[in-house]
């Protein structure tokens, strides 16, 4: 007790030094932060992103390597099967464009691994195109979610936000410090921002761990090879990532300052999340179906039927006439031809139709991705697609640039038809061509151009606006609510 | 000095939890507010700490208005509340780092918080233990101890007797009484009469928000506390006092 009369600096009463701290928000980051590394939840949250990422890189690494492997054989494949052939024969043959293995999944894999990666075409109105994918599975398993980076970002670090930062404000509260804390002369809004750095730091350091770990997976174990532009759509998506984080911990912040009890907090924060992350993104697709129905198969029937029908009338029945060359000759192919531009037409009428169900469906996807980006977790994985050239915007790449594909085949193939003085030119029907062997090194190759992260930025820019918006409304929120809470 | 000239806190739901509190706490002196649950004793210390803002009048502190500069009037005031918890997961010397650094002051040393909590009277080996751990008693203590490292002039305690079994109370009164020697001055709120009589220069009755009476120590001397204070609640009217 005071009995002791020893005069001691620090309890003489003083000419009123009134202090304030310089900086107050500091000392409650490091006081937060000590806080929270000591915190249980803080190590399950930590150890949970982390294995994410490690696990995540590992299956994307993996699966990168079946798929490369599965279209290098049928690469394999398609190259012996052009060797010898004749220009004609190289009109009815199936030409793949492959879209390669997409190199960031373990960033954004944006339902790459499910979409068709592989458009087959001939140049002969006769052979039809086909789209499918390369790698075989079985359907009958569920679709299982990728576990890539936007997968930790969007449940994992929204729910370790959420667990985090739920009792900031409404657990200081109960348990009385609060009243303690604000007595002490450091703005509210320092108090806050404090709160705010502390829990972002850590959910920043296992998510920029686990993300390292996640590259150095895919480099050295995946044998993935990374350019200039991947490096800066990883470094956006680190960013985009950092950005949630910060974002999730001003919800869960705002929802504590607008609660008095953290288990009340906590309740609101888990619906939140039940909400964002599954109950509107479902509903997004839901909409989608309703609002842009994609054709039943038998209105594409229909249609095909129709044009069918069309082109007869436009040919009055001389569409299907092919005779031998003996008899084709003896009037310079004049029905082989009448049947080619038939065929032609047909082939053109029927691909515009393939064209337009294909656009219907992407419609509908996004669509139902635009719906379901009422919900913050939906539009970051919709930011981190549009940001790396990935999901909807690399499947409409890919069937644009294989469309074009056939145009190159197209061309190389006249002209060496073209050549040919023997041949009747009825482009591209087999056996009315050049009957000259094709030299295989010189076929066309498919090349893929993945989207540039220029044209990522510019596809972003309305959805970056928006989550902007988003957070300065949640922050500002969140700095309003708490300065006017009652401790 | 503590000073309330005319403040009145009425809640949006149209309920007046003060009216018009005059009151004047100098350096070196204890005031104590009595009252019931739900009289106005701890709105008018959330009034001195900013906790809420006035509906009318002022709060002062050492001459500043805690409403328009409740920065400057919380660097001049401690407090020591009833529920008042300290984060349970460090230990007590980690909690006095903390609190002093948010009050300004880091030139401390592990030994100044040693020496601060030897002078509220708590055992070494508490020095070291989790704060989840201490007695109600050695909580309001590290309370005290904390408040006496901010240096502030203005001490305002929130029912810091309740709850502490007798020998607690009677050595946290005792280092009220220090503290108010060292020349502090301290606005207390209690609904313990006798260690009312014992602490306070002055003592003030609020009922429902109003203050009914106040008297001086030396008024006291003539008066029972306790006979005033049952009067007042009964409704006997009676001279208001100082």
């Amino acid at each position: 007790m005071l009995s002791a009369p020893q005069p001691i600096a620090i309890l003489e009463p003083s000419p009123l030094p009134a202090r304030r701290p310089r900086a107050g928000a500091a000392v409650i980051v490091r006081h937060e932060l000590r806080r929270l590394l000591g915190d249980l939840r803080f190590r399950a949250c930590s150890l949970l992103i982390v294995t994410l990422f490690i696990v995540g890189a590992v299956a994307a690494a993996t699966r990168f390597g079946g798929e490369s492997r599965a279209q290098e054989a049928l690469v394999r494949d398609y190259r012996n099967r052009i060797t010898g052939v004749t220009v004609d024969e190289a009109a009815e043959i199936l030409h793949p464009a492959f879209r390669p293995p997409w190199r960031l999944a373990l960033l954004v894999d944006g339902g790459q691994t499910q979409s068709p990666d592989a458009a087959t075409q001939g140049l002969s109105a006769l052979v039809s195109p086909t789209l499918g994918q390369t790698h075989s599975g079985n359907d009958r398993l569920p679709v299982p979610q990728p576990l890539d980076w936007m997968f930790v970002v969007t449940l994992v670090l929204s729910m370790s936000a959420f667990l985090l930062a739920y009792d900031a404000v409404s657990g200081e509260r109960q348990d009385g410090t609060l009243r303690l804390l604000l007595s002490y002369p450091v703005p509210r809004f320092q108090v806050l921002a404090g709160k705010l750095l502390a829990v972002w730091i850590c959910l920043a350091a296992p998510f920029l761990t686990g993300a390292l770990l996640s590259l150095l997976i895919g480099t050295l174990w995946g044998g993935l090879r990374w350019n200039g532009e991947d490096a800066a759509k990883i470094g956006l998506v680190l960013l985009l990532g950092l950005w949630a984080a910060l974002f999730f911990t001003l919800a869960a912040l705002l929802v504590s300052s607008l609660t008095r009890d953290p288990a009340t907090s906590l309740g609101v924060l888990a619906l939140l999340w039940v909400t964002a992350v599954v109950v509107v993104p479902a509903l997004g697709g839901l909409l989608a179906h309703r609002l842009a129905p994609i054709p039943a198969e038998s209105e594409i029937n229909q249609r095909i039927a129709a044009i069918r029908a069309q082109v007869h009338g436009e040919y009055g029945g001389r569409e299907s006439r092919w005779r031998g060359l003996e008899w084709a000759t003896t009037d310079d192919f004049a029905l082989e031809r009448i049947s080619a531009r038939a065929e032609n037409r047909r082939y053109a009428l029927e691909d515009a139709t393939r064209r337009w169900v294909l656009e219907r469906k992407l419609g509908q996807a996004q669509l139902a991705h635009t719906l379901a980006s009422a919900s913050p977790a939906a539009l970051l994985q919709d930011l981190a697609e549009r940001l790396t050239g990935s999901g909807l915007w690399r499947d409409r790449s890919f069937l644009g640039q294989a469309a074009s594909f056939r145009g190159t085949l197209a061309a190389w193939l006249r002209a060496l038809d073209a050549r040919d003085p023997r041949s009747p030119h009825i482009l591209f029907f087999a056996g009315y061509l050049s009957r000259r062997p094709i030299d295989p090194a010189a076929v066309p190759r498919f090349a893929f151009r993945e989207i540039p992260v220029r044209s990522g930025l510019a596809a972003a820019r309305p959805a970056l606006a928006l989550f902007a918006f988003e957070t300065l409304a949640l922050a500002a929120a969140a700095f309003y609510s708490f300065s006017r809470y009652r401790p | 000095m503590i000073e309330a000239i005319d403040l009145s806190k009425r809640y949006p739901d149209g309920h007046l939890a003060l009216d018009a509190l005059h009151l004047k706490v100098a350096p070196g002196e204890i005031y104590c507010l009595l009252g019931a649950k739900g009289a106005g004793k701890t709105t008018t210390i959330n009034l001195f700490l900013g906790f809420t803002a006035p509906t009318a009048g002022r709060a002062l502190i050492d001459g500043i208005d805690v409403a328009s500069e409740p920065l400057r009037a919380k660097a001049r005031t401690a407090f020591v509340g009833e529920s008042t918890a300290f984060y349970g997961r460090l230990t007590t010397r980690r909690n006095l780092e903390y609190l002093a650094r948010l009050g300004g002051r880091t030139d401390l040393t592990n030994a100044d918080y040693d020496m601060a909590m030897r002078e509220v009277g708590l055992p070494e080996p508490a020095f070291r233990q989790r704060a989840s751990e201490l007695e109600p008693g050695m909580i309001r203590k590290l309370g005290v101890a904390a408040a006496l490292l901010k240096e502030a002039p203005a001490l305002l305690l929130d029912e810091p007797l309740s709850g502490l079994d007798p020998k607690a109370a009677a050595e946290i009164v005792e280092l009220l009484e220090t503290l108010r020697d060292r020349g502090k001055a301290l606005l207390l709120t209690l609904q313990d009469l006798v260690w009312a009589r014992q602490l306070a220069d002055r003592v003030g009755i609020l009922q429902e928000g109003r203050q009914i009476l106040a008297r001086s120590r030396d008024e006291l001397r003539h008066e029972s506390l306790e006979k005033l204070y049952l009067d007042a609640m009964r409704g006997v009217q009676r001279p208001q006092g100082v």
